[in-house]
């Protein structure tokens, strides 16, 4: 058996979960080979430090508040509802924002009109200074009053 | 594993709407779960999070589950996709930190050594055991808990996470070859 080979299978052989014929050709080689069987040392006592490891109970109440929370949602009346996915997480988000981006921009034209030469150039015109400019209110009054002498 | 047939009794008494028997199920597998969430997920407020969630999650499945399967295994497979979830959940988490690093320092280890000098070198692989864990990609992490803390056989690991003999054998093989390197890196910087 090659090393390579024998490598693979070392952590299936400290498990017990290799079938019988590759458990014996695995020992063959591990007898034979130092570097295989000091990999095989190796996760074996790896393995072995998860003996020490702490085993946590569940702690006190932990399935009266897991009762409770089924009892509550129940009570609630809860239903097999949808997770929302990620994706539709990603597309809503994105809608609100490309919403945003559109919003924005019909608002500040609104609020910001754009000036071009015309409208400046429209807003200096000597008419605004007249006592009585084309839109205004005396002009308006002029006009009545040429109205009804012409009566 | 055993009692399946207890587990079934139950199930099929929740089924036709006995409902208050999930708590049975509840108190027989809530240390097991916990404990695995516990070692996956490394501290206790989102370990109880991830088995509340599991129950839950089983609770509304239950009625679907079909009785040839094995519940244990059933609410193993909940639980361990639930704490796959809970560790990619924060998105800065995942962004900031290269890996999950547990919030509280490991446990103490369950040994009967009375020296000093052996406790704290005990103490100290422990917590370097911990920290590699929490390093390890969670596929290779799930699958080392399952099997050395939960005991858990390939085959049955194999059902529990929906795949194949030979992916367990392979994630195993390949998360132990991970946790010696992380082991010795972290012994180096040390």
């Amino acid at each position: 058996m090659r090393c390579s080979k024998a490598r693979k299978l070392i952590s299936a052989f400290i498990d017990k979960e290799l079938p019988e014929k590759k458990r014996r050709r695995l020992e063959d080689h591990l007898k034979v080979c130092g570097k295989c069987r000091k990999a095989s040392d190796e996760t074996l006592t790896l393995s072995g430090l998860f003996i020490d490891t702490v085993r946590f109970d569940a702690p006190y109440g932990f399935h009266a508040r897991v009762m409770a929370n089924l009892n509550n949602a129940e009570a609630k009346g809860f239903h097999e509802a949808a997770t929302p996915t990620r994706t539709a997480w990603v597309v809503t988000l994105l809608a609100a924002v490309v919403g945003g981006l559109i919003s924005g921009a019909f608002l500040a034209n609104d609020l910001a009109p754009v000036k071009t030469k015309d409208t400046v150039m429209a807003s200096l015109h000597l008419s605004v200074f007249e006592s009585a400019p084309p839109d205004s209110l005396g002009r308006a009054y002029l006009l009545a009053m040429e109205g009804k002498n012409e009566e | 594993m055993g009692h399946e047939s207890d587990d079934a009794q139950l199930i099929d008494r929740f089924k036709k709407g006995e409902t208050p028997v999930f708590e049975r199920l509840v108190i027989k597998y809530q240390d097991r779960i916990y404990n695995l969430c516990r070692h996956m997920l490394g501290n206790a407020h989102d370990a109880e999070d991830a088995a509340q969630d599991t129950f839950i999650k089983a609770y509304r499945g239950l009625h679907g589950f079909k009785p040839e399967a094995s519940f244990y295994t059933w609410l193993y497979r909940i639980a361990v996709n639930t704490c796959l979830d809970y560790k990619k959940r924060p998105f800065l988490r995942s962004v900031l930190k290269i890996h999950n690093e547990p919030d509280e320092p490991a446990p103490e280890p369950a040994s009967d050594e009375s020296s000093p000098e052996k406790l704290y070198e005990s103490k100290q692989l422990m917590l370097t055991l911990h920290k590699a864990l929490g390093m390890l990609p969670l596929k290779l992490q799930a699958a080392i808990l399952l099997r050395e803390v939960e005991g858990l056989s390939y085959s049955e690991m194999a059902e529990m996470l929906g795949i194949s003999v030979g992916t367990v054998k392979s994630r195993i093989s390949r998360g132990r070859e991970e946790l010696k390197k992380l082991m010795k890196k972290i012994g180096e910087q040390k």
